[in-house]
């Protein structure tokens, strides 16, 4: 195995007031992402995948266990530490695309370079390196609200890699998309991961989207529940989600997520 | 729930972007209460108050203000909440609200404002009016201060007039209410916002207005002032406009260009956020800019009337106190050891003391052709006076030349140029004399015979003086004194012009008096306009304020998406504090560069220098705005971090 990235030991998570009912999200998880892995984490609605996600992310907290990134606990980190560790490590995809619309598709791409003072030249040729990559270097000059769906989910992408993260975490990336944009989406992180060997670690609902992971995790009820692997093909793949969601049960019946 | 606790829900679930409009509502009502209070006075009504009807109808004129002012100041405000609203509107039309249930809870939920900001408006009002009427008294320095009262009839006037505007508004208001179809409403908050555009034409008509408001303003003087007023007012109305909705964003988009500055930390999102921010919110920059030129300019105005009326005293009666006799000796008016007396016993120091010793005389000069009485003073004389004033030069003649000295730079008419010749009748004898020179400013007293003075050689003076008998001749008396603006002299002066002859009071002249008098009048009217300026200053910071808030959520989902990236709480302070501050100092910088201006017209008109007075005005201004943003930093930048991290 390559080197690790990311490793989770025993984490757990409980929420709830002091005298109230406890609520087990997350119960012993343990987890290993080495580098230039595409890893699927998926689970039927309120398995715990997302406070997974965000937990491994550095947005929340475990109630116990550890978390380390490339060998630092970001736990340790101070606020402003961790937000700058977010910064230079980390790069995030969501299913809302968080992209500024004050700022055009260039700027919200080149956003975390310029926070981070980069000189002009480098922020221009890596602009230009990710813009083709993702092939959006047609739209850099457009408004958010100028461009569809996919492509604005692609600048969220480019904004995420610019800085080359040692991880990209994706939540529900393609949970707003329809399929043309879903499948480009998912393609252009395939490609990500293919040609430049980017870590990758995705939250999804949708078995399609699923199907381009090199690796699943399923989890229920705050638990590891099963783990495969993808082959050479990926429709064999697709069909062998299929049968372990049906495995999983709980109320997986929405196969397609829910649209706005 | 019943439907008037949902209205109540409403308006305390939204208090944050209500308390501002609240406070700045309550203290009008307050004013416009307290103000009332005194007009309908008993005692001020009954003349028992001296120069209490010019006050009452000073305030009256500031009743009338505050009303209009409120009228457009609520009217803009609750149309804006109800646009902020357009969703929550949506929502409850989709649960099967009525048109005519949306109005009537919108009227609820506007009458609980306005019920209980004239509460709290006409309560605090009663509670100060006691501390009003105090410092009035104070002021106006009546004997028996004015008694504490509740005013029935002026709490009626009150919370009637502002119920009134109050329905008035929300009937207006209400008209747009229930037009759009629920989806409308519904996105009425997820419409994309276009890229704001600058127009070149309109960026130099811009900067053509402001430029020859200013350039007009600068070179405004006596004359021009009639004719060029207006069209001042016009140009820098139109040109401000403008500024915050096309120059501003001109501005923004050439920073853009600048990859230097824009590609740097967290300049890229100020200024793209900046550009949307302002041209969204020109409407309100723009009022608050006017807002803060008008108060700005109104009371640098006062303040400088005040001053400079103080420097106009000293120069139109350069002795405190100063009084003409005809006679050496004759002591008609009064006995100079008797008012050096009186100064003594009230424990006053006298500066200097002054006796000018004179000789009428006719001239006929040159450039008028007119005669005038003039008094002949030596050389010596007037400059042992002329050493003890600022900036009065001494004079130097020869035998046969004769200095002009006119009382008044404000009226000064040329009466000869130098070398021409002056006829001269003096003691019965006709002479002729040359034209040396002629100034303005008054060594002292100037009346009758001591208007013009003419300064002569002090051999030619000794000459006509002694063919002059004593009793033809004419002294003028000056006593400055050191403490001059205190009560003791004001005390001093009263009881030496009770000395003085009821015929000749004519002749002494006390600069105590005319001082008081201006005094008192520019203390009320500062006290008066101060309520007023401040009504404004919070009603402009109310508006940003409640723009400030109505875009929170906006601006909360944007933070959180930044602060997951990777945006430090301490980048996100510098971002908040930035746009705030641009939002709070932009409108009172160009209303101070505004106000510069029209101070810079002023000064031309008075011949005053009145910067000192309008800078001191205007830091006033910069700290209660800093205290207003700093407020408005905390409770925005506390709602955006909880908004933020969660």
């Amino acid at each position: 195995m390559k080197d690790t990235v990311l490793k989770a030991e025993g984490i757990a998570k409980i929420y709830g007031t002091k005298k109230q009912m406890l609520f087990k999200a997350l119960e012993d998880v343990h987890l290993q992402i080495g580098e230039g892995e595409f890893v699927g984490i998926m689970g039927p609605s309120g398995s715990g995948k997302t406070t997974l996600l965000n937990i491994l992310a550095t947005l929340d907290k475990p109630t116990s266990g550890r978390v380390q990134m490339n060998g630092v606990d970001p736990n340790a980190f101070s606020n402003k530490e961790l937000a700058l560790f977010r910064r230079r490590e980390l790069g995030f995809v969501f299913q809302d695309f968080n992209l500024l619309d004050t700022l055009s598709i260039k700027e919200n791409i080149i956003l975390p370079l310029v926070l981070d003072n980069m000189p002009i030249k480098e922020i221009e040729a890596r602009l230009k390196d990710s813009a083709d990559i993702l092939n959006i270097g047609e739209i850099l000059d457009k408004r958010t609200y100028e461009v569809s769906g996919g492509q604005k989910q692609r600048t969220a992408i480019a904004r995420a890699m610019i800085h080359k993260p040692s991880i990209l975490f994706a939540d529900e990336l393609t949970g707003s998309l329809d399929s043309k944009a879903a499948k480009d989406v998912m393609e252009s992180l395939e490609h990500l991961n293919v040609q430049r060997g980017s870590t990758i670690m995705m939250v999804t609902h949708d078995p399609f989207a699923a199907s381009y992971c090199k690796r699943i995790i399923f989890i229920r009820d705050g638990k590891l529940f099963s783990e495969i692997r993808r082959g050479a093909n990926r429709q064999a793949f697709f069909q062998q989600i299929l049968d372990s969601l049906s495995v999983l049960g709980g109320n997986y019946d929405e196969v397609s997520p829910a649209r706005y | 729930m019943k439907f008037r606790q949902l209205a109540i829900k409403n308006v305390i679930g939204n208090r944050h972007q209500y308390s501002a409009f609240f406070l700045s509502s309550t203290f009008s009502i307050m004013i416009f209460f307290i103000f009332s209070a005194f007009i309908f006075h008993p005692d001020v009504i009954h003349g028992e108050i001296m120069g209490g009807s010019g006050v009452r109808i000073g305030m009256m004129i500031c009743e009338y203000i505050i009303f209009i002012f409120s009228f457009f100041f609520v009217l803009y405000s609750l149309s804006a909440f109800l646009k902020a609203r357009k969703k929550e509107f949506g929502l409850l039309f989709l649960f099967g609200f009525t048109k005519s249930q949306l109005r009537r809870l919108v009227i609820y939920e506007n009458m609980l404002i306005c019920l209980t900001s004239s509460a709290a408006g006409i309560g605090l009002g009663i509670l100060f009016s006691k501390l009003f009427f105090m410092a009035i008294s104070h002021i106006m320095k009546v004997s028996n201060p004015i008694g504490f009262y509740i005013p029935v009839k002026a709490a009626f006037i009150t919370g009637g007039g502002y119920l009134i505007l109050f329905l008035l508004i929300t009937v207006l208001s209400m008209r747009r209410v229930g037009r759009d179809e629920i989806v409308q409403l519904m996105q009425a908050s997820k419409q994309p916002k276009t890229m704001p555009h600058a127009s070149r034409w309109l960026v130099l008509l811009c900067a053509a207005c402001l430029g020859a408001g200013y350039v007009l303003a600068y070179m405004m003087d006596v004359r021009s002032m009639i004719i060029t007023m207006q069209p001042i007012v016009i140009l820098v109305i139109i040109g401000t406009y403008f500024l915050f909705t096309q120059l501003s964003v001109a501005v923004m988009n050439l920073l853009k260009k600048r990859k230097s500055i824009h590609y740097h930390s967290t300049n890229m999102i100020v200024i793209s956020q900046m550009a949307h921010k302002i041209k969204d919110n020109a409407r309100v920059l723009f009022l608050v800019t006017l807002l803060c030129a008008v108060i700005l300019t109104a009371s640098s105005t006062i303040n400088v009337f005040f001053s400079g009326n103080r420097q106009q005293l000293i120069d139109h009666q350069p002795q405190t106190i100063a009084f003409v006799e005809k006679g050496l000796n004759s002591h008609d008016v009064i006995d100079p050891d008797q008012v050096k007396r009186i100064i003594h016993q009230h424990h006053l120091t006298l500066d200097y003391e002054l006796k000018l010793v004179g000789v009428t005389a006719e001239m006929t000069f040159p450039k008028t052709g007119k005669e005038e009485k003039v008094m002949l003073i030596s050389e010596t004389d007037y400059n042992m006076q002329a050493a003890r004033m600022e900036g009065i030069e001494p004079v130097a003649l020869s035998k046969g030349s004769t200095y002009i000295v006119h009382p008044y730079k404000e009226s000064f008419m040329s009466f000869g140029s130098k070398g021409d010749r002056v006829a001269l009748k003096a003691a019965g004898e006709p002479m002729q004399l040359e034209f040396e020179g002629e100034r303005s400013g008054m060594i002292t007293k100037a009346y009758g015979p001591s208007t013009y003075l003419a300064v002569l050689n002090n051999d030619q003076y000794e000459a006509i003086a002694s063919k002059t008998r004593d009793t033809d001749k004419v002294v003028v008396y000056g006593y400055e004194i050191k403490e001059w603006e205190s009560a003791s002299a004001f005390e001093a002066a009263k009881q030496i012009i009770n000395l003085v002859p009821e015929n000749k009071r004519a002749l002494i002249d006390l600069r105590t008096d005319s001082y008081y008098a201006i005094k008192q009048m520019t203390a009320l009217t500062m006290f008066i306009a101060i309520f007023i300026s401040v009504l404004f200053f919070m009603a402009s910071g109310s508006l940003l304020f409640f723009k400030m808030f109505t875009e929170i959520q906006e601006d909360q989902a944007q933070f959180r998406a930044l602060n997951r990236i990777g945006l430090t709480t301490g980048e996100l302070k510098k971002i908040v504090t930035s746009q705030i501050g641009i939002l709070f100092y932009v409108p009172c910088v160009v209303g101070a560069i505004h106000a510069a201006f029209a101070m810079k017209a002023l000064s031309n008109i008075l011949f005053f220098n009145v910067w000192t007075y309008a800078g001191i005005v205007l830091l006033v201004y910069l700290a209660m705005q800093t205290v207003y943003f700093l407020v408005a930093r905390h409770t925005y930048l506390k709602k955006i971090i909880q908004g933020a991290t969660v």
